[in-house]
């Protein structure tokens, strides 16, 4: 057999160059060597990038070779993850991934998350009260980390007003597992150990919540168990307090460069639910999402060996001209927008029906009640690694203030 | 017209519920979308068109 020399990348997901520059780096990747959709970098020991649509497209469908499994053996993350246990079930494959899924399936189907629009906007509009007569405000704590948090929290039915302390432990996970790894185990263990507590207490009383069902709904005649339960919770966590956030802000850090664009916004906020997939498209929160190769495979030109691991870059592949004409333009009334924000294939995002509702309605408050927002951009921060999320950590802006929508509560 | 969607490749992402919300339902326990019977012959050909163009799992297919 001949083997052709890989197609070798000088690229590193978790470096500052790709959070301050991702457009620039993606154009090289795009435009290199041959238009190849995929690379070996040498970086962490080693590891593929697939950035190209259709080779991502056709990855991800291939559950077989392109695995999600993980485990503390045979961590999937490049560098490897610090969690030991699977993630369930975005770190399983196959039957068993389907089979936990189906568990929470009334609790994140599209009638689900229409069923809480009216809460959704309530929590929207009271969020949006608590600052609305100032003239000013930190958007991503006062808004866009605090809904999605509180609205997980609620559908798990766990004390919504401790939503800071586990956002906290969150984005300690997914942000600084390379920066800074001690604090991200101590995120991993409060998380571990709060749930553990979750557990115990629900145990005494099941009640009409996400997580009663999680231990209530038997998955192939057994119910789960504790180490399961944990591992599924955490990722509900993971997903409710990370992505929608991070979309919601690198968008609207995107609208504040372009007044044009601010002003479709406006005139369009009755289209908030077709217009989000543009923004989902260019300022999805990621790509940090890894495979590990179960067999040696020919794949788009390259060969590639059991074991490697492979970095699946969702964010990328939505830029792909291949795919997305002038990819780098924003077209709110984009048509072929089949972007990859929430993936594709058997681990689509399970969330994305609440976390469209979300930023639909995020859009919605922010473009009829704070408008003409400016954002300070000398207090604009970002978390530091974006391997994992793309994401804004600090979002402060000034606006024209306006008025409450429901009178403040007397005493409070 | 005949328009079917693929139940290997749907996905569940529901945006023909967007595109078409006359035109095709949700098996929610099946994670998947099914066209609505009889929706070919009332809801606009534009419609299941738009649903197909924006499926990213490809899964509707529609022919004459």
């Amino acid at each position: 057999m001949t083997t052709k020399a890989k197609h070798i990348i000088d690229f590193d997901h978790h470096a500052p160059e790709l959070r301050d520059h991702n457009t620039e780096v993606f154009t090289s990747l795009m435009y290199g060597e041959g238009g190849c959709p995929m690379g070996w970098s040498d970086k962490h020991d080693g590891f593929w990038a697939i950035w190209g649509y259709d080779a991502l497209y056709d990855a991800v469908q291939d559950w077989e070779t392109f695995s999600s499994g993980h485990s503390a053996g045979c961590p999937k993350g490049v560098p490897s993850s610090l969690y030991a246990d699977p993630l369930i079930p975005i770190d399983l494959d196959g039957p068993v991934q389907q089979d936990f899924r189906k568990v929470v399936l009334s609790w994140f189907n599209p009638g689900h998350a229409k069923s809480m629009k009216e809460r959704v906007e309530e929590m929207c509009d009271e969020l949006i009260d608590e600052f609305i007569e100032r003239g000013e405000a930190e958007l991503s704590y006062e808004l866009f980390t605090a809904l999605p948090a509180m609205f997980t929290l609620e559908m798990l039915d766990w004390d919504s007003s401790r939503w800071p302390e586990w956002v906290e432990w969150v984005h300690a996970m997914i942000h600084d597992s390379v920066v800074d790894p001690e604090k991200s185990m101590r995120g991993i263990n409060n998380l571990y150990g709060n749930i553990g507590q979750e557990i115990a207490r629900r145990r005494e009383q099941l009640g009409d919540d996400l997580f009663s069902d999680m231990m209530r709904t038997p998955m192939n005649d057994r119910l789960l168990t504790d180490a399961e339960l944990t591992n599924f919770a955490l990722l509900v966590l993971l997903g409710g307090m990370d992505t929608t956030s991070g979309t919601t802000g690198n968008s609207l850090l995107l609208i504040d460069r372009d007044p044009e664009l601010r002003q479709q916004m406006i005139d369009n906020v009755d289209s908030m639910p077709k217009i989000i997939e543009e923004f989902l498209r260019i300022a999805g929160p990621g790509g940090g999402l890894f495979r590990r190769l179960t067999k040696d495979v020919e794949f788009h030109g390259e060969q590639m060996s059991e074991g490697e691991r492979v970095l699946m870059m969702y964010w990328a592949a939505n830029r792909d001209p291949s795919a997305f004409p002038e990819p780098e333009k924003i077209d709110i009334f984009r048509t072929n927008n089949r972007h990859m924000a929430f993936g594709l294939g058997p681990h689509r995002c399970l969330g994305s029906h609440h976390a469209r509702l979300m930023l639909s309605t995020l859009f919605r408050g922010v473009f009829t009640r704070l408008a003409d927002f400016q954002v300070q951009w000398d207090g604009v921060e970002r978390f530091e690694d974006c391997g994992s999320v793309y994401a804004v950590r600090h979002l402060p802006v000034t606006f024209t203030p306006g008025e409450r929508k429901k009178p403040r509560q007397v005493g409070a | 017209m005949k328009v079917w969607v693929d139940p290997e490749k749907c996905r569940g992402h529901a945006l023909c519920l967007t595109h078409a919300p006359d035109a095709f339902e949700f098996i929610d326990l099946e994670d998947r979308a099914v066209v609505i019977e009889g929706a070919v012959d009332t809801v606009p050909r534009e419609q299941f068109e738009a649903a197909a163009r924006e499926c990213p799992e490809r899964a509707i297919v529609i022919t004459d």
